[in-house]
C-alpha cells in the first residue's frame, strides 16, 4: 500500500510539473523524415528543463515542451538548427504544453488549440 | 555514398581469367559493375545528398548477396558473393562530411570443374562530400552535393583487394518532401593500374525514387516511415587492359532496376532491395548476373 502510494505522488508529482509546461512551436524548413529530425530532436532534449519534444513534419514545425527555466533565442535556435543542416524560420511560444495528451491520444498537431502569447521570427 | 566494396571480387575474377580462361574474364565486368553500393543515403543501391549533422555520426552496415550463372559452350559458370560494408560517416560541418567504408568479402567462383572461394578484408574507401547548394521550405528540402573519394588497396592483391589506388567522383542532388524522395547522381570511377592489369573506368547514372506508403498521414506521434522504393541505375564500362592490350571481352552498358522497401524512424533505417539486371549490352561473353539481394541498418548517434 505504502509503494503504491508513492507510485501516486511521484506520478502526480510529474504531471503538475508538466502542467507547467511551456510549449515552444519552431518552424524548421527542410526536415522531411523521422531519421532527419532525430539529430536536432537529441539536441533540444539535452537542454535542462526541455521534456518533450515532437515533431510536424508536413508543417515543418518541432514542437518543445519545457519548464519556465528554459528561454530560446532566435539566434541559439539558428545556430542549432544550421549545425545539424536545417533552416530555423521562427518560434512561437504557448502558454501552455499541449503536446503531451495529444500525443497519447493520436491527435494530429493541428488538433492543437491555439494559443498564441509570443511570436518569434528570425526575420523580424 | 557509393563504393566497390567489390573489388575484391573483381581482383579475384582477374587472376582466374589470367590463369584459365578468356570467357571467365568477360565476367569481371559484370560483377565489377554490381559491386558498386551505397553505404550511406536513404536510398537502397544509390547516394543522396541529405545532411549528415556537424560532428555527428551514421553508421550503416550493409549486407549483399549476388548470383550469376550461365552455360558456355558447355562449361557452367558460376559466382556467388557475399559481401558485408562497414560504413562510418561523420559531419565535420553542417555541409561538409567524411565517410569511410570497409568492405569484407566471400566469393565463390565456379568454371567448369575449376572452383574458388577467396574471402578476407576488401579494398577500403575514404570520401568526402560537400553540399554546394540548398534550398528548404516547410517539410521540403532540395540539396546538391558533389564527393570525391579514393579507394586504397588494402585487401590482399589479387583475392580481396584491387591492388590499385583507385579515384572517384560524383554529383548527387536529392529533392526530398514528407511524401516522397528522389535521388539521382552521376557519378566518374577513374581506375588505375595495378602490376599489368587496368580496370576500365565507369560512369554512372542512377535515381531512387522512394514514395511514404505508410502512415497516410503525418501526425506527431508518428514513430517512422514505411517507403516503397524504385531505383534505376544506368552504367557503362570502359574496356579493361590487360598488359597493354584492350582486352574485348570487357565493356559495355547495363541498366539495372532495384524495387525494395523501407523502414526509417528517428534512430535507424532498415531496408531491403533486390537489384535486377534489365538491359545487359556487355562487350563479348561476359557471365551477367542473375540477382543482387541489398539489405541494410542505418543508426545515427
Amino acid at each position: 500500500m505504502k509503494y503504491i502510494t508513492l507510485v501516486l505522488i511521484v506520478l502526480t508529482g510529474t504531471q503538475l510539473a508538466r502542467a507547467g509546461d511551456i510549449q515552444y512551436d519552431i518552424r524548421v524548413d527542410g526536415i522531411t523524415c523521422p531519421f532527419c529530425v532525430a539529430t536536432s530532436v537529441k539536441a533540444l532534449k539535452k537542454i535542462d528543463g526541455v521534456h518533450t519534444v515532437g515533431s510536424d513534419l508536413d508543417a515543418g514545425t518541432i514542437i518543445v515542451c519545457a519548464d519556465s527555466s528554459v528561454t530560446f533565442t532566435n539566434e541559439q535556435l539558428q545556430q542549432l538548427f544550421l549545425d545539424k543542416g536545417f533552416t530555423f524560420r521562427s518560434f512561437e511560444q504557448k502558454a501552455q504544453c499541449t503536446i503531451d495528451s495529444h500525443s497519447h491520444e493520436g491527435a494530429e498537431l493541428e488538433n492543437i488549440p491555439e494559443d498564441h502569447t509570443r511570436h518569434h521570427d528570425r526575420t523580424s | 555514398m557509393d563504393f566497390s566494396p567489390g573489388t575484391a571480387s573483381e581482383v579475384f575474377t582477374l587472376r582466374f581469367n589470367r590463369k584459365h580462361s578468356r570467357p571467365v574474364s568477360l565476367s569481371l565486368l559484370l560483377v565489377s559493375l554490381l559491386i558498386g553500393q551505397p553505404v550511406l543515403a536513404a536510398p537502397i543501391a544509390t547516394n543522396t545528398a541529405l545532411p549528415l549533422s556537424k560532428h555527428e555520426f551514421i553508421f550503416r552496415e550493409q549486407f549483399s548477396f549476388l548470383h550469376a550463372r550461365d552455360d558456355l559452350s558447355g562449361s557452367k559458370r558460376e559466382i556467388t558473393r557475399f559481401e558485408s560494408r562497414s560504413v562510418l560517416g561523420y559531419g565535420l560541418t553542417p555541409k561538409w562530411a567524411i565517410f569511410g567504408v570497409l568492405p569484407i568479402a566471400q566469393v565463390k567462383r565456379e568454371f567448369g570443374i575449376n572452383r574458388t572461394k577467396q574471402s578476407g578484408l576488401g579494398d577500403t574507401s575514404l570520401f568526402t562530400r560537400y553540399e554546394i547548394y540548398q534550398a528548404d521550405k516547410p517539410g521540403r528540402t532540395f540539396r546538391i552535393a558533389p564527393y570525391f573519394g579514393v579507394r586504397a588497396p588494402t585487401g590482399r592483391d589479387g583475392k580481396t583487394g584491387d591492388g590499385s589506388t583507385d579515384f572517384f567522383s560524383g554529383l548527387i542532388s536529392t529533392l526530398a518532401t514528407t511524401q516522397w524522395v528522389l535521388d539521382s547522381q552521376i557519378r566518374f570511377d577513374l581506375n588505375r593500374k595495378a602490376d599489368s592489369f587496368k580496370r576500365g573506368n565507369v560512369t554512372r547514372l542512377e535515381s531512387s525514387f522512394q514514395y511514404r506508403l505508410s502512415p497516410k498521414q503525418v501526425t506527431i506521434n508518428v514513430k517512422g516511415f514505411i517507403f516503397g522504393v524504385l531505383e534505376l541505375g544506368a552504367f557503362h564500362y570502359e574496356r579493361n587492359q590487360i598488359m597493354g592490350l584492350t582486352d574485348p571481352n570487357s565493356g559495355g552498358f547495363q541498366l539495372f532496376l532495384t524495387p525494395g522497401v523501407q523502414y526509417a524512424t528517428q534512430r535507424w533505417i532498415v531496408d531491403l532491395g533486390v537489384k535486377i539486371p534489365v538491359v545487359s549490352r556487355l562487350n563479348g561473353n561476359a557471365l551477367e548476373p542473375d540477382y543482387e539481394i541489398l539489405t541494410s541498418l542505418r543508426i545515427n548517434f
